[in-house]
């Protein structure tokens, strides 16, 4: 309880300063400093974001599916590769290096690739969320499963535990802090993942809202979008906490 | 003979740590293994219970050689290692689980225990919310249920302060006597060895060696009444001589 009040009192400030933001942007293009066509007013934003809301939903479904889909993909990829690399150690020594070069490749360069082998349809957009995802949670996995103690292996080794059971009860339990720091940037990047791979091409989809409204011009709408694109990723974000806090339970506990 | 070792080595690197280690423990028996830090009595443990293989040496259970099989003897390493993310009783099944039981009955099996040991109640919290004696009869209840058969223990009271100490031990005695386990437990503390066991071994050396052996007679003699006796002094004299040349 006493937590609770310390986040609140924490979020006042922010919370303050936001509010100020908002005030000044809002006279900004309120007294026509700017012009009110290139920068609406937040409360042109809000509005727009009213009027819109049903057709936005609309679009905001077919990206969250979509970043789900690659996201799951990405997710049980990441873990029968993490998992391969810790059981063969050539796997690892073979892959690892790879894996850190293939990050240095700009996603958003090679979508249009993938619009072109793919088409419009759902699987660029799928393909790329898995890219983006993939990276950060194979990565937390296995630096995860490098923080297994060694005499606790031994204990189960003693046991007669096998590799398998190995994995299941200390490996993967002590990579799960590492893997839900992993996790946190794979949803956050699935997400916009998707809608960048909606702006070349489709038939719905945020990304597609966004290019639509670009094209009239329709500065409150694009600023409404955005906006949207902004909560749903926290709000994913909040999602995955709430997950992990669930999963790793013993770590709340005084 | 329950546990035999016959002449076991073993090095690291070239160089030898332990040699031609001889030791048997009866069945129901409670030998201890005392030495100075470093003189290898953990490598002899993990070689016991086939976490190693030795050089040269094996390691016989009934008479059958399991020299560099794990899964037959059960063995608590030096330090507690209960894991923190799993439950009370989930830490507590956890041989059992790996020996193949479902999760539902190692639960019950382990809850089975839960008073003898001291543990009532405890089974749906964490390992962080016990306190360091509550902490060491979990896991001595955890190495109970993975063989009733032999039994290792690494320096099992060696984290505690003195008074808690005092009490595991005398609580020690009667569980061990009840569920008449043969066990070998290493320790450094004269006192402990004295205390708990029936027959002591010490080693010494670099590398270790088993140099004496000592058949603790109590004469009817419990507890504080032993403590107390000339006899107590006179092992403990004797021990303290032997460890030191
Ligand atoms: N994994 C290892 N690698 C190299 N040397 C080791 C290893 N484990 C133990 N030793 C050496 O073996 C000796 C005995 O260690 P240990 O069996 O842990 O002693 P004790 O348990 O009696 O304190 C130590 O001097 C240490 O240097
Ligand atoms: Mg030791």
């Amino acid at each position: 309880m006493k937590k609770r009040w310390q986040n609140i009192i924490k979020l006042k400030w922010p919370a303050i300063f936001l509010m100020l933001v908002l005030i000044g942007w809002q006279s900004l293009s309120g007294f026509g400093i700017v012009p009110r066509l290139v920068l609406p007013t937040p409360l042109q934003v809000g509005r727009a974001l009213c009027s819109e809301f049903g057709v936005l939903m609309g679009h905001a479904r077919i990206t969250l599916w979509e970043a789900f889909l690659g996201l799951s993909l990405g997710l049980f990829l990441s873990f029968v590769l993490a998992i391969a690399m810790e059981r063969w150690e050539a796997v690892y020594e073979g892959l690892y290096p790879i894996l850190v070069i293939t990050q240095t490749i700009p996603v958003i360069a090679i979508a249009p690739l993938l619009v072109l082998w793919m088409g419009y349809g759902i699987a660029p957009k799928v393909t790329l969320v898995v890219l983006v995802c993939f990276f950060p949670v194979v990565v937390g996995l296995l630096d995860g499963f490098k923080t297994a103690d060694r005499d606790a292996i031994h204990l189960l080794h003693a046991m007669g535990a096998n590799r398998w059971q190995i994995m299941r009860h200390i490996k993967m339990p002590v990579a799960m802090p590492s893997f839900f720091a992993g996790l946190k940037i794979a949803v956050a990047y699935s997400f916009v993942g998707a809608v960048i791979a909606e702006w070349l091409g489709g038939n719905a989809g945020l990304g597609v809202y966004m290019t639509r409204v670009k094209k009239a011009y329709a500065f409150d709408k694009m600023f409404a979008v955005i906006l949207l694109i902004i909560l749903i990723s926290l709000l994913l974000m909040g999602l995955t906490k709430m997950i992990e806090r669930r999963v790793m339970r013993y770590r709340n506990i005084k | 003979m329950k546990l035999q070792a016959c002449r076991i080595c073993q090095s690291y690197r070239g160089t030898p740590v332990i040699q031609d280690i001889d030791l048997e423990v009866d069945e129901g028996e409670v030998v201890s293994l005392l030495g100075p830090s470093g003189v290898g009595k953990t490598t002899l443990f993990n070689i016991l219970s086939g976490i190693d293989t030795p050089d040269s040496g094996q390691v016989l259970v009934d008479g059958e050689d399991i020299t560099g099989r794990a899964g037959r003897i059960s063995y608590m390493l030096q330090k507690d290692l209960l894991f923190e993310y799993k439950t009370v009783v989930d830490n507590i099944a956890l041989p059992l689980v790996i020996k193949g039981e479902n999760k539902v009955t190692a639960r019950e099996k382990a809850l089975e225990h839960f008073e003898q040991f001291g543990l009532l109640g405890t089974d749906k919290l964490f390992p962080s919310q016990l306190s360091g004696g509550m902490r060491q009869r979990a896991a001595l209840l955890r190495t109970y249920l993975f063989s009733h058969d032999v039994t290792l223990l690494d320096e099992p009271f060696s984290s505690l302060d003195a008074i808690t100490k005092r009490q595991l031990h005398k609580w020690y005695l009667e569980i061990i006597h009840a569920l008449q386990m043969a066990t070998l437990l290493i320790t450094h503390d004269i006192d402990e060895a004295l205390r708990l066991s029936d027959r002591i071994y010490l080693m010494t050396g670099k590398p270790g060696r088993i140099t004496d052996q000592v058949t603790i007679e109590r004469n009817g003699k419990s507890g504080e009444a032993f403590e107390t006796s000339p006899e107590f002094l006179a092992y403990k004299s004797r021990i303290i001589k032997a460890l030191q040349c």
